[in-house]
């Protein structure tokens, strides 16, 4: 319930410009230069500030070095690892509404969760250097759910989203592209814990690096671990915690401190199991 | 081993808020200059 509500805030938080609706413009303030440490497409019309992958695109395609970037990134990612992905996430949660349907659950191999990695250094860093534009935003399926949908729902006359015409006859190609990705991730997100986050987020690619040795960490009993595999089923990522202890895929979520044996720590605290 | 990875951290954090730092010196702190300031076509299948 704590995380929901984190989950519900970070969403309300970054997408604050209700006035959209009646100035039909995008905000333009200073708080767009900057960046979030999660997923919020800045396609959106109420959004208010940056999304992290769209600005490593934008610096990408302009060819200067996101010296900001670099940093927010590392230092997110050095002090809490992943956990932006389980805490603040907007899709994040909405992809663990959807597990929440019942179907016959699926767990495939965890090496297809090294799809990320080429996502983030083929689509989202060299292609977009190479070509000039910022394809993984143009395929991206938080900007389909974000910005996409709600904007051909609204199809605003007038103002800066009409473009000189309207929104639903400009659409091209590519909306029906990003349409069909969002909707495979839906598809699968209802027999698989969240697709998007395991095989196709540069951003929780990025933060990944970090996990091994972050600031806040998680520690377990292993003496007294009964194996009893607890962790592995509340996961949202499905990880042995006893055996993947600070994993790459870890995001955090904390569901596994629920045991007695397993505890969130820092790197300069005392193990709790000594 | 520890310490070391303790020292590593500290050193990592440093570096990262002189990045941060410089990057704001530079004015480069996000997409305000551009992309956040006009509407993201791509994002939504029109450009």
């Amino acid at each position: 319930m704590k995380r929901t509500l984190f989950q519900l805030g970070s969403l309300l938080v970054s997408n604050l410009y209700f006035a959209t609706f009646y100035t039909r413009n995008i905000y333009q303030g200073w708080a767009k230069g900057l960046c979030i440490p999660f997923m919020n497409c800045y396609g959106c019309p109420l959004a208010v500030v940056s999304c992290p992958i769209g600005s490593l695109q934008h610096f990408t395609i302009i060819k200067v070095v996101p010296f900001f970037l670099l940093g927010f990134f590392g230092i997110v990612g050095a002090f809490v690892g992943r956990m932006a992905c389980g805490w603040i996430c907007p899709f994040g949660f909405f992809q663990e509404l959807l597990y929440k349907v019942k179907t016959p659950k699926i767990y495939p191999p965890k090496i297809l969760n090294y799809l990320k990695y080429p996502v983030l250094v083929i689509l989202t860093i060299l292609i977009a250097y190479w070509l000039g534009e910022p394809w993984f935003c143009k395929l991206c399926p938080v900007g389909t759910l974000e910005a996409s949908i709600p904007l051909v729902i609204w199809n605003p006359p007038g103002g800066i989203f009409a473009q000189g015409g309207t929104i639903i006859n400009k659409l091209e190609f590519l909306f029906y592209i990003k349409m069909v990705i969002l909707f495979g991730f839906v598809a699968l997100n209802f027999f698989i814990k969240r697709p998007f986050c395991r095989y196709a987020c540069p951003l929780g690619a990025i933060y990944s690096f970090f996990n091994k040795f972050s600031f806040y960490r998680l520690e377990v009993d292993s003496k007294n671990c009964s194996l009893c595999n607890y962790c592995l089923k509340d996961c949202p990522m499905d990880l042995t915690v006893y055996e993947e202890l600070n994993d790459t895929d870890c995001i955090r979520c904390l569901k596994c401190t629920k045991c007695p044996e397993v505890n969130l720590t820092n790197i300069f605290e005392k193990s709790h199991f000594k | 081993m520890i310490k070391l990875r303790k020292f590593i951290l500290v050193f990592l954090f440093f570096v990262f808020a002189v990045l941060i730092v410089y990057g704001i010196l530079l004015g480069d702190f996000g997409e305000i200059k551009d992309n956040g300031s006009v509407l993201c076509l791509s994002c939504i299948g029109i450009g």
